[in-house]
C-alpha cells in the first residue's frame, strides 16, 4: 500500500490579527490510504464580506465530504464537488438568514488518485503538481480566464529531470484578473464560467490561497511559474523518512513568511511517500 | 481507514519541528500597488482659507500614510493641480517620496484638462506595473473642486471628456471619485460623471478630515478582496472603518 502524506495549515495575516479578525482561509483534507487516494480543498473568504470565514470553511468541508462519499473519482467529480460546495453555501446562508454574498469565498479542490491528479478552482490562489511525469507536451495550464477550461497538463518540468531532483509545475495558475483585489467567488451567479480544471500525473499536489501566491510562485512577463528554490527545497521533505505532518504549519509560522505578504495564508500538500 | 480533517481551529505553530527543515526559500515579491491620482482645484476661487485648508489636508494625507508602515508600501500618489492649466506637480511615487507641496490659488478652472491628464497618468502607471510584473489595485481618480470647469464650455469638448471619464470607469480602468465644496457646480459635475461614479459634497473647511478619510480608505485596500465591491463604492456612507463626517448629500 502507498503511504500517503498530507500536511495542511493556515495562518491569519498580520492585519487580521491586529484587527481581531479571524483567519478567513480554510481547508479540508480527506486521506484514504487504503484506496491510495487523497483529496483536499482550500478556500479563501473574501475580506469584504462579514461571514466569509464561515463561507470558506463550509465550502471546503462540503467539497471534501462529497468526494469522501464517492467510490471512484472521474473527470466529473470535481465539478460536482463544486456544485455541492455551493449548495452548502446556499443552505448556510438560508440558515443564518443572510444573503449568499455574505459567505463569499473562493474554492480550490484537488484529488490525488494513484498518480492521477485532478484540480479545479474558482477564484485566486494556485495549484501545483509535484514531480510531474516528464513528457514532450508543452501545454500550459490555467492561463485562460472567464471561461470554463479543462486542460490536460503540465508535464513541463521546471528543473532538469533527474531522479534525485525535485520539480514542480503549475497545474492551475492564478486567474488573469487585472486587479489584485478582484475575484469571482463561488457565490457569484457566474461561478461556472470561472471554473477552471486541469489534470496531470505526479507524486503529489499543493494547493494554496492567494496569500502565498507571491511567495511560492514567480511572475514574469510570460506569466506565472513555480518559484524553483522553494519547491526544490520543500518537495524532498515529502519523501523523507522524517516527514512530519506539521510541516506546513511550521512553514506558515515562520516570521519571514508572515512579513513578506500580509494576508491570510493557507497551504495543503498531498503526496505519495516512499513505499 | 479514511480520515478527514479540517481547519476549524487554528493549530499552534509546530515549534518543535527542526528549524533547518523549514528553511525553504520564498520569493521576495513587491507589494501590490494602490495608485491614487489627486486632481486638486487651485483656481482663484480657492484663494484664502480654502487653499490653506486644502494645503493642510494634503499634508494630513501624507502624514497619515507615512505613519502606516503597510500603507506606505502600497499607496502611490500622483498630484495634479488645475487652474489656468492642468499640471503634474508630483508624479506617482510612494508616500515616502511625496514632498510637502506648496499650493497657490489663481486663474481659471481647467478641470477637463486635469481629468484627461489624470487618466493618462493612470494608464502610464498601469503599463509600468505590468511591465514590472507588479500586482495592483484598481486606481482611484479623486477630484476636489469648489467650482465648475471653465475649459469645457464647448459642448463637443465637454462630451469628449465626459465620454473618456465614463467609459474608463465602465471599463473598470479606474474608480472616479468627485468631491465638491458648497460652491461647486454639482449639476455639471454629475453630468460629467453620469452614472459611472459618485459626486459627494464636502465642507470646504474640513479638507483635513476629508484627506484623513481618503488615506484610510486607500490604505484599507490592502485588507480587501471585494470582488466587484470596494470600500469606495459609496463614499457618502459612513462606516466604522472609514467615517466621513464631512460628507453631505448633493
Amino acid at each position: 500500500m502507498n503511504r500517503l502524506r498530507v500536511s495542511g495549515g493556515r495562518r491569519p495575516g498580520r492585519r487580521h490579527v491586529q484587527s481581531g479578525l479571524p483567519c478567513q482561509d480554510a481547508y479540508a483534507i480527506l486521506d484514504q490510504p487504503e484506496l491510495g487516494r487523497a483529496a483536499a480543498a482550500v478556500a479563501d473568504g473574501l475580506g469584504s464580506e462579514p461571514l466569509s470565514g464561515t463561507g470558506s470553511q463550509v465550502a471546503a468541508d462540503a467539497a471534501v465530504a462529497w468526494l469522501a462519499q464517492q467510490e471512484t473519482w472521474d473527470d466529473a467529480s470535481l465539478p460536482r464537488a463544486f456544485e455541492m460546495a455551493r449548495e452548502a453555501l446556499v443552505a448556510k446562508a438560508g440558515e443564518l438568514g443572510v444573503p449568499l454574498n455574505a459567505l463569499a469565498t473562493t474554492l480550490q479542490v484537488a484529488t490525488l488518485d494513484g498518480r492521477r491528479v485532478r484540480a479545479a478552482m474558482v477564484g485566486d490562489g494556485a495549484i501545483v503538481l509535484a514531480n510531474p511525469t516528464a513528457s514532450e507536451d508543452e501545454a500550459i495550464a490555467g492561463t485562460s480566464s472567464a471561461a470554463a477550461t479543462t486542460t490536460t497538463v503540465p508535464s513541463v518540468p521546471v528543473t532538469v529531470l533527474q531522479d534525485d531532483v525535485a520539480h514542480a509545475s503549475l497545474l492551475l495558475a492564478p486567474p488573469q484578473a487585472e486587479y489584485t483585489n478582484e475575484v469571482v467567488p463561488l457565490t457569484a451567479m457566474a461561478w461556472r464560467r470561472h471554473l477552471r480544471e486541469a489534470t496531470g500525473e505526479g507524486d503529489g499536489v499543493l494547493l494554496f490561497s492567494d496569500g502565498l501566491t507571491r511567495l511560492l510562485l514567480a511572475k514574469g512577463k510570460e506569466g506565472w511559474s513555480p518559484f524553483h528554490p522553494f519547491f526544490e527545497a520543500f518537495l524532498p521533505h515529502l519523501r523523507a523518512a522524517s516527514f512530519d505532518e506539521r510541516l506546513v504549519e511550521g512553514f506558515l509560522a515562520r516570521p519571514d513568511v508572515d512579513r513578506s505578504w500580509d494576508d491570510d495564508k493557507c497551504l495543503v500538500v498531498l503526496a505519495h511517500g516512499p513505499r | 481507514m479514511a480520515a478527514s480533517r479540517s481547519a476549524i481551529d487554528l493549530s499552534p505553530p509546530a515549534t518543535d519541528l527542526d528549524a533547518g527543515a523549514l528553511s525553504f526559500p520564498i520569493a521576495n515579491p513587491d507589494k501590490p500597488q494602490a495608485a491614487c491620482v489627486l486632481l486638486l482645484d487651485t483656481s482663484r476661487s480657492m484663494r484664502g482659507a480654502s487653499i490653506k485648508a486644502l494645503q493642510e489636508g494634503l499634508e494630513s494625507y501624507r502624514t497619515f500614510l507615512a505613519n502606516d508602515e503597510e500603507a506606505s508600501l502600497i499607496v502611490e500618489t500622483c498630484v495634479i493641480t488645475f487652474s489656468d492649466e492642468a499640471k503634474v506637480v508630483h508624479p506617482f511615487s510612494s508616500i515616502e517620496s511625496l514632498p510637502q507641496i506648496e499650493l497657490e490659488a489663481g486663474g481659471w478652472t481647467a478641470m477637463g484638462a486635469a481629468i484627461e491628464l489624470g487618466i493618462q497618468q493612470i494608464e502610464e502607471r498601469k503599463a509600468f506595473y505590468k511591465e514590472e510584473g507588479v500586482d495592483y489595485y484598481r486606481p482611484f481618480l479623486v477630484l476636489l473642486t469648489d467650482g465648475a470647469p471653465t475649459d469645457l464650455k464647448q459642448p463637443a469638448r465637454f462630451e469628449e471628456i465626459a465620454s473618456k471619464l465614463q467609459q474608463g470607469a465602465r471599463d473598470r480602468k479606474f474608480i472616479p471619485l468627485f468631491f465638491g465644496t458648497g460652491k461647486a457646480d454639482f449639476p455639471k459635475l454629475k453630468q460629467l460623471l453620469g452614472d459611472a461614479g459618485t459626486v459627494t459634497g464636502i465642507d470646504g473647511a474640513r479638507f483635513e478630515e476629508f484627506f484623513q478619510w481618503l488615506s484610510k480608505s486607500v490604505s484599507g485596500l490592502k485588507d480587501s478582496k471585494p470582488g466587484d465591491k470596494v470600500a469606495f463604492t459609496d463614499p457618502t456612507a459612513p462606516t466604522t472603518e472609514t467615517p466621513n463626517p464631512f460628507a453631505f448629500e448633493v
